[in-house]
């Protein structure tokens, strides 16, 4: 055989391998069709990647890859796609055993069928990764438990509407304005129609999906803080309702209105002086009897509010007035549900 | 019976968000616009500030459309 020759096959079978390597990198992001495949490959190898009759080499490629590398793909006619359901021998990422244990905690902390994992596409990448692995890791990953685990709260699926939650995602995106009646938790006002500059989603520990937003304009207006920050329960926008105007919004958003915040903590859970900071700029000062004045900014006086609670009677807060004030109805909220308190009625002058 | 338009509703919409930003840039840069003719400068500036992604694009759009005003104004002296 001549050098030339030699050259030339050991081109042609590079370029083979290269190819079939571009079609399972393909068939990693998703279902495809003929076309797609042949784009895929198109796109990187231009003209030399299928010269020819490129069905029939595409189909070649893919018997290639079920029977050399044992790589599962399936053509699903009703779709008219193919399906990688198994790497096979191209199995190809291996890990060290910390990193498996990482896979592990992962996969225990985010369930499938669970609030978060199901709209952040936790679940996706996960099963992607495992699929990368070779047959005995995917095996010892089946039997090894989790020891560690995030405590995170289940959650309901089924309570995000996927349309609400796509549509109030592609909102932030687009930098755009968004609009949706929103189910208040008081009896009198059912339906309250919100305008919001929207900036981002995030699920609470308590397994919730929150939009954090600044209201522009409420209809009817009720007690919701017009231009603060404010965090909306995805769940209780109504189904159908969220709508993305085309009002578009600056790159950054304008900071909402800062309180500050002072509270003090009692010695019970001041004493080891190894108090939790959960805001912003905060600075904690230790007294001598044992308790804690802490100062911090704050722009959402409910979650403040939230945050505080589970201090019990253990924590009094100072500033702003305002948390006081929601303090205050919290107080007396629970004096009537447990010690049969009676709020006074306003005063007629 | 007083009628808003759709257009000067979208309007209005646009400069409640894009107001107290262009008031950031007219304090820094002491521009001494006053509330009415700040309010001209951003209408002004709006087509092009909507293709702004970042704060820095948004600055330099503000800035060119006030050094455009700035201009005429000194042309029409």
């Amino acid at each position: 055989m001549t050098e030339q020759r030699k050259g030339g096959l050991k081109r042609s079978s590079w370029l083979t391998f290269r190819r079939r390597l571009i079609l399972v990198r393909r068939l990693l992001v998703g279902p495809a069709t003929s076309s797609e495949l042949i784009e895929a490959v198109t796109i990187e190898l231009r003209d030399q990647g299928y010269p020819g009759d490129a069905i029939s080499a595409l189909k070649h490629d893919l018997d290639s890859l079920k029977s050399e590398y044992n790589c599962q793909i399936r053509f699903q006619r009703r779709a008219n796609k193919y399906y990688l359901s198994d790497l096979g021998e191209l199995a190809l990422l291996d890990m060290p055993d910390e990193c498996m244990e990482a896979l592990a905690f992962l996969d225990a902390s985010f369930p499938p069928g669970t609030l978060v994992p199901e709209h952040a596409n936790v679940r996706s990448l996960l099963d992607r990764i495992l699929m990368l692995l070779p047959p005995y890791r995917q095996r010892e990953h089946r039997a090894h438990r989790g020891t560690i685990t995030l405590q995170m709260s289940p959650g309901v699926p089924g309570a995000v509407n996927p349309k609400v939650f796509g549509v109030v995602k592609r909102s932030i995106e687009r930098r755009q304005e968004l609009a949706f009646d929103y189910r208040s938790n008081s009896p009198d006002m059912a339906l309250v129609q919100h305008r919001v500059a929207p900036y981002a989603i995030f699920f609470s520990p308590e397994g919730h999906a929150y939009l954090d937003a600044t209201p522009m304009e409420v209809t009817p207006p009720d007690t919701t803080p017009i231009k603060h920050a404010v965090y909306y329960r995805l769940d209780r926008m109504v189904e159908g309702s969220p709508r993305i105007l085309s009002t578009m919004l600056p790159p950054e958003r304008v900071r909402p209105h800062v309180y500050k915040l002072r509270y003090t903590l009692a010695p019970e859970v001041a004493r080891r002086r190894d108090v939790a900071t959960f805001f912003p700029e905060t600075t904690i000062n230790y007294q001598d009897d044992g308790s804690a004045i802490v100062t911090a900014n704050v722009t959402n006086l409910w979650q403040a509010r939230q945050i505080l609670l589970r201090y019990g009677d253990a924590c009094v807060v100072e500033e702003p007035d305002e948390l006081v004030d929601m303090f205050h109805n919290t107080a007396e909220g629970l004096a009537e549900a447990y010690l049969g308190y009676q709020k006074p009625a306003p005063s007629r002058r | 019976m007083h009628i808003v338009s759709a257009q000067t509703t979208s309007t209005l919409r646009q400069l409640e968000n894009w107001l107290p930003f262009a008031q950031s840039e007219n304090n820094a840069q002491r521009w001494g616009y006053e509330p009415h003719a700040l309010e001209q400068l951003v209408v002004q500036a709006l087509p092009n500030l909507h293709h702004a992604h970042t704060l820095q694009q948004a600055r330099f759009v503000l800035w060119w459309h006030h050094w455009h005003t700035s201009v005429s104004l000194k042309k029409e002296e």
